[in-house]
């Protein structure tokens, strides 16, 4: 809402400092064109917007390049409605901090909650938490509750936004395609209510728009590399109507809207049909399957293989055998979801898997991404199952799409990982309390809890190459070494 | 280099306008106007049974042989109608013969089809279809097996002993192309049950005066130390960097391996297969038998009591006496063994059946996989070009 009016106020707030750009061009206009505006070129109209987005951005650039997008506002706003915005603004803070301090009582996730949960090298204000006094894993974004209130008051923040955010971090919203998914389409529908600001362009506008969405959704949970490689391709599609040049505001929204709906449909849908008809193959009459935690794309390969195979002959069938473990828990849903289309299902936890794996046939897992190198970056505990799979020499298949390909190396899960909630992590199913309980441990005020405790909760882990026989992708089967030249011709194509 | 092995390239090839064009397009008319009643006058198996049946002419080319004559003899009018046609040739063919370098050669051509699609009008793009496929059938892919062979015979060290599997005409030019460098070279090579194709190669090498020994499938571990190096040639590789080859070569590639001597596969670029098994079974062989070696399920009762009264000694019954399926029904058994000679009885030729023709030799067996690509490709970068160039 903010967003439109935002350059007015911000030239104008900041005339001392960039009064060119905002003066001079109404005198040109005027100078230009006696008989009015409509009579101008659309190439000089397209020149002075341009030169008056350049001189909005100039503004609001400064405070964005300080590292805090989301505060950028407080400049414009500032500028607008003086002091009293500010000192609301200051008492948010406080407000904030006051919240935070007993969420982080109550949540044991940690710190206190910023302004903005976004920039996690922030010391917190309060006190440590458990995970980060443990150096080893300090590094890693956590998750934590997102505060909305300071999101929506901030205006930058379309609602529907927040609502992903909050959907993401709550963990309702899990799975890399589907948050993939809801974010591109939420995107869409941003874009879709998005205007463009009088002075401004389109292309250069639109980013700064989004950032501040992007930044916020990043703080709730980190996108990872579909949900980058996503966003990345969404600045790209924005930045190329720079270079179109020549059409509408609503024709270049247009073309975004339906841009990003060929993104979801080409790279994940039609990609997972793709690959479901590609693995279905592999399945074959009397085999058993195993699969770990949960993953869209194994489902439906599953349940393909499952309907072909039946039509085909109704005597034939497969077995499945769901592996899940704490404290997440995902298998649970995948085995409703296959059991309830009438699969045989096993449902272990990992620790029987080596004892379970002599009779099977086929390893299937997902994936969250799958780095250069070939190393499957997926939930926690698929490296072992990998691990054990080789060592029974099961074939292990990765389904991954490939807009989840990444162009980094990662080398371990330390470097690069999420850290988990970790409240269910020490209530024993049996609901024994073994002192272990939060309630005694994390209290950070009387400092009296367990402190020599860290419970640890690592989201990812990373499958090394060698433990994948085949990655599953859209183009069909890869082995983990040609993943470079799939990225390679994939940045050709764009 | 690639352009050898993507001979089927976009360039417009300056159309050898010769002999067989002028009679090819009268016969295609000629075709068109009395085979309208039946569709398919074409039959794609014949003809890709008399190219294959060219000794020199290996299965993917001939392959390709069929289906351009296919494109020769077809009536559509159409791009898209040539397509169709083409696709149907294709399944036809593939399904009819077994052999996985059909399938390759499938592949390639209908990449090649496909990628050439478009620009001209159809009578002249149908003619340079026709002739890039010929000029690729007779020049290029001749052209293929003697790259290789200059590619390999560096491998070949003078006083070296090479251990070869089956027949592999490709690894015969190479050691006849070292033997004519004054190398001294001596071959073994497998006998290779059930084709006992070892046979061929160790004639065709005694005859040019190398020193060549036939071993048993069953001696090649016992061979192994003597051996320099083990050189083999392929039906088909596959997207993994693994080998489609006569069954047997996965062992003797497992032998080489924990024996340490090199393990070398040769293979032209146009037997690269766009498939991906998981595990011995995972071919696409649409043969009729179902899986090779599986255990019958259906037990017919007269016949296990009769055979066991027969002969309790003989190893092969008594390991099937539980095998009595509609494949493999009594009749096998009975004459097995009616054929007991002496104290030997032989496998009957249904018990060869149900054997598997071909096996995969995984990559991490393959040292390297010399083509005529250029430099010896890696198991991986095979599958890496494969990707780059199915993929588009």
């Amino acid at each position: 809402m903010p967003s439109p009016t935002d350059p007015e106020p911000s030239t104008a707030s900041s005339d001392t400092k960039q009064p060119k750009p905002a003066k001079p061009q109404p005198a040109n206009g005027e100078k230009a064109n006696v008989g009015g505006e409509k009579g101008k070129s659309a190439k000089d109209l397209k020149k002075e917007k341009r030169a008056a987005a350049v001189a909005a951005r100039a503004v609001s650039d400064n405070p964005a390049d300080s590292g805090r997008p989301s505060l950028s506002t407080q400049n414009s706003a500032d500028g607008r409605q003086g002091g009293s915005n500010q000192s609301q603004h200051g008492h948010s803070h406080n407000t904030n901090n006051n919240a935070a301090g007993s969420t982080t009582g109550g949540g044991g996730a940690g710190p206190s909650i910023p302004k903005r949960p976004v920039h996690f090298s922030e010391p917190s204000a309060l006190s440590l938490s458990t995970i980060q006094q443990n150096l080893f894993f300090s590094h890693l974004p956590h998750q934590e509750t997102p505060d909305t209130a300071t999101a929506l008051r901030t205006g930058k923040i379309h609602p529907l936004i927040i609502r992903l955010g909050v959907l993401m971090s709550s963990g309702t919203l899990r799975g890399a395609n589907a948050r993939t998914m809801g974010m591109m389409a939420a995107f869409r529908e941003v874009i879709r209510d998005y205007e463009c600001p009088d002075q401004a362009v389109l292309w250069k506008d639109l980013p700064i728009y989004l950032s501040p969405m992007i930044a916020w959704l990043e703080g709730c949970r980190p996108k990872g590399v579909g949900g980058g490689n996503a966003i990345r391709w969404l600045k790209s599609e924005i930045n190329r109507l720079g270079e179109q040049g020549d059409r509408s505001e609503a024709e270049q929204r247009d073309y975004l809207l339906e841009a990003i709906g060929l993104y979801l449909r080409d790279r994940i849908e039609f990609a997972d049909k793709v690959i479901a008809d590609h693995a279905k193959e592999k399945i074959k009459n009397g085999d058993t399957v195993v699969t770990y935690a949960r993953s869209s794309v194994v489902e439906r390969v599953l349940l393909e293989a499952w309907r072909d195979m039946k039509a085909a002959d109704p005597e034939a069938g497969f077995k499945v055998i769901v592996v899940d473990s704490r404290p997440l828990l995902e298998g649970r849903q995948f085995l409703e979801a296959l059991s309830s289309a009438g699969l045989s299902c096993t449902y272990i936890f990992l620790p029987l898997l080596s004892s379970i794996l002599p009779q099977a046939d086929l390893v299937l897992l997902g994936g969250s991404a799958l780095h250069s190198d070939g190393a499957l970056y997926s939930r926690s505990g698929t490296a072992l199952v990998a691990m054990l799979a080789k060592e029974h020499r099961v074939p292990v298949v990765a389904c991954v799409e490939t807009y989840k390909f990444g162009e980094k190396v990662v080398l371990d899960g330390v470097a690069t990982n999420e850290l988990g909630r970790t409240e269910g992590l020490l209530d024993l199913p049996c609901g024994k309390n073994f002192g272990l309980n939060k309630k005694e441990s994390d209290n950070p005020k009387t400092g009296g809890g367990r402190n020599n405790l860290t419970p640890l909760h690592l989201v990812y882990d990373v499958t090394p190459p060698s433990l994948i026989t085949a990655v599953c992708t859209e183009i069909g089967f890869i082995p983990p070494s040609s993943v470079p030249t799939v990225l390679g011709k994939a940045s050709n194509v764009v | 280099m690639a352009g050898i092995a993507s001979p089927l390239s976009l360039s417009p090839v300056p159309s050898t306008r010769g002999n067989p064009r002028p009679p090819a397009q009268r016969h295609a008319s000629s075709s068109g106007g009395g085979g309208k009643t039946t569709p398919r006058v074409f039959d794609v198996g014949t003809a890709y049974k008399k190219a294959i049946e060219d000794d020199k002419v290996p299965h993917p080319i001939a392959a390709i042989l069929a289906l351009v004559e296919l494109v020769e003899a077809s009536t559509a009018s159409t791009v898209t109608g040539l397509a169709s046609e083409l696709t149907i040739g294709r399944q036809a063919l593939i399904n009819s013969q077994s052999s996985l370098g059909v399938r390759a050669g499938c592949q390639l051509w209908e990449r090649f089809f496909a990628l050439s699609m478009g620009g001209e009008d159809f009578p002249s793009y149908k003619r340079s279809l026709i002739s890039q496929g010929r000029s690729f059938c007779a020049i290029t892919a001749p052209q293929c097996r003697e790259k290789i062979a200059e590619l390999a015979v560096g491998f070949l060290r003078d006083d070296c002993v090479i251990l070869t599997h089956s027949y592999s005409r490709t690894v015969i030019q190479t050691i006849l192309r070292a033997h004519k460098q004054h190398k001294r070279i001596r071959v073994y090579v497998t006998e290779a049950r059930p084709g006992c194709l070892g046979m061929r190669t160790h004639q065709v090498l005694t005859a040019n005066g190398i020193p060549c020994t036939v071993v048993l499938d069953s001696a090649v571990a016992y061979v192994m130390e003597r051996v320099d190096m083990v050189l083999v040639g392929s039906e088909a590789v596959v997207e993994s960097g693994g080998l489609v080859s006569s069954v047997g070569t996965y062992q003797v590639a497992l032998v080489a391996k924990a024996m340490q001597k090199p393990f070398y596969a040769l293979a032209e670029s146009y037997k690269f297969l766009r498939h991906y098994p998981l595990s011995q079974t995972d071919l696409p062989i649409t043969t009729k038998s179902k899986i090779p070696l599986e255990f019958p399920t259906l037990i017919p009762n007269s016949h296990p009591p009769a055979i066991g009264a027969h002969n309790p000694l003989s190893r092969p019954t008594s390991s099937t006496p539980q095998s009595r399926s509609p494949i493999v029904p009594g009749t096998p058994n009975v004459e097995a063994a009616g054929g007991v000679k002496e104290n030997r009885v032989e496998m009957t030729k249904e018990m060869e059946l149900i054997n598997p023709m071909v096996d995969i030799t995984t990559p991490d067996l393959i040292d390297f996989i010399i083509t005529d690509l250029g430099a010896p490709l890696s198991p991986t970068s095979v599958s890496q070009y494969l990707v780059a160039q199915f993929s588009s």
